[in-house]
């Protein structure tokens, strides 16, 4: 087996409400890395977030760190969420064609004696008005259960086309 | 252009969705600039085959103390088209900055703060991610990195976005310094798996 695997990879070709990739494999860790731009009107950028095993109830926690439009700098961290933030994605306002990015590992998904935890490295550079953000996070799913599907949604409305996502395995033997 | 060679019949025959392009080490005498090319030829490193590239790099200025920024170019493009969002750490202190295109710093990509020299000789490393190479968007790009000064130096996520639509097919690589002998850069592509 390969040690990094490309499991699979979502490259819209319509907006979608959501991306979801079912067919996990067994693996030590998994990673998505992709980019996405919304069609939420409003903000100049969105966020999008991640959910397990279509587990929506109040069982998510995350925090993380942040630089924004310009000099702006910030530190969140919440808990009782049913998702956890794990993207940026500019919105109408911006230009069309560019898009946010983001890098989200999930450790040991498959370990049932374990809360699955999460790291992830989102930004935008180019957002409506000039808006910018990077951000360095982890999340938290309050469940032992094995992760046997993964949800991506954004905060409102859809995902365009021409947003993508690809499911990496990684096998330590 | 031809199938490249791990693609059989239309079959994928090798799993790994990292591949190994080239790695570059600076030998003998510094170095002002590192340069990375598409073969185009077809080839197991063509880029025109991935999703992603990835850019690791372990790097040293000549000039002695402070840090030197490692940054990219695209294509050759030396354009105010590189918009950025900056957070790092000295040790002391947090600081973001951003710049829009058409601004300061906006005519390269930074992604690493590469030591000068000291004793011991301290070295920057980096993890610079550039996404879908190959779109039509403009090309984002993130990188992580870290450039320790032995009691100082700096951490930081720099993202940046290459207001362009072509296909990235070159990456220059410099700082305002040469290059120490042992700097190291390795770019690797990613691969994607499209199933129905």
């Amino acid at each position: 087996m390969a040690v990094i695997e490309a499991i699979a990879t979502t490259y819209l070709e319509a907006d979608a409400a959501s991306v979801t990739f079912s067919s996990l494999g067994s693996y030590e860790h998994l990673q998505i890395r992709g980019g996405a731009h919304t069609d939420a009107a409003g903000a100049g950028y969105n966020a999008f977030h991640i959910r397990f095993n279509g587990d929506t109830a109040a069982n998510y926690a995350f925090h993380y760190m942040r630089g924004y439009n310009g000099s702006n700098t910030a530190a969140t961290a919440a808990t009782g969420y049913s998702y956890i933030f794990c993207g940026l994605e500019p919105g109408p306002g911006g230009l069309s064609t560019a898009y946010g990015t983001a890098i989200i590992d999930i450790l040991d998904y498959r370990n049932t004696n374990k809360n699955t935890t999460i790291s992830y490295s989102p930004a935008i550079a180019t957002g409506a008005g000039g808006s910018t953000e990077v951000q360095f996070g982890s999340g938290l799913w309050d469940s032992t259960a094995a992760v046997t599907s993964i949800v991506l949604t954004p905060q409102s409305g859809n995902f365009t086309r021409g947003s993508e996502f690809t499911l990496f395995g990684l096998a330590s033997s | 252009m031809a199938d490249p060679a791990y693609i059989v019949d239309g079959v994928l025959t090798d799993g790994e969705a990292w591949v190994g392009i080239a790695t570059t080490t600076v030998s003998g005498t510094s170095t002002a600039t590192i340069t990375f090319t598409s073969p185009d030829d077809g080839s197991s490193t063509d880029w025109s085959q991935f999703m992603d590239l990835i850019l690791i790099s372990h790097a040293a200025g000549e000039a002695v103390g402070g840090t030197n920024s490692s940054y990219a170019r695209f294509n050759s493009d030396t354009g105010s088209n590189y918009p950025y969002q900056w957070l790092y750490a000295d040790g002391a202190s947090v600081t973001a900055a951003s710049g829009a295109a058409g601004a300061s710093h906006t005519d390269r990509i930074y992604f690493d703060a590469s030591p000068g020299t000291a004793s011991p000789q301290p070295w920057g490393c980096s993890v610079l991610t550039m996404f879908d190479i190959n779109s039509g968007k403009y090309k984002s790009a993130i990188s992580q990195f870290a450039g320790d000064r032995d009691g100082a130096g700096m951490v930081g996520i720099y993202a940046s976005t290459w207001q362009s639509q072509a296909a990235i097919n070159r990456i220059d690589i410099a700082c305002a310094v040469d290059y120490l002998p042992d700097s190291t850069f390795s770019l690797f592509g990613v691969l994607p798996r499209m199933v129905a």
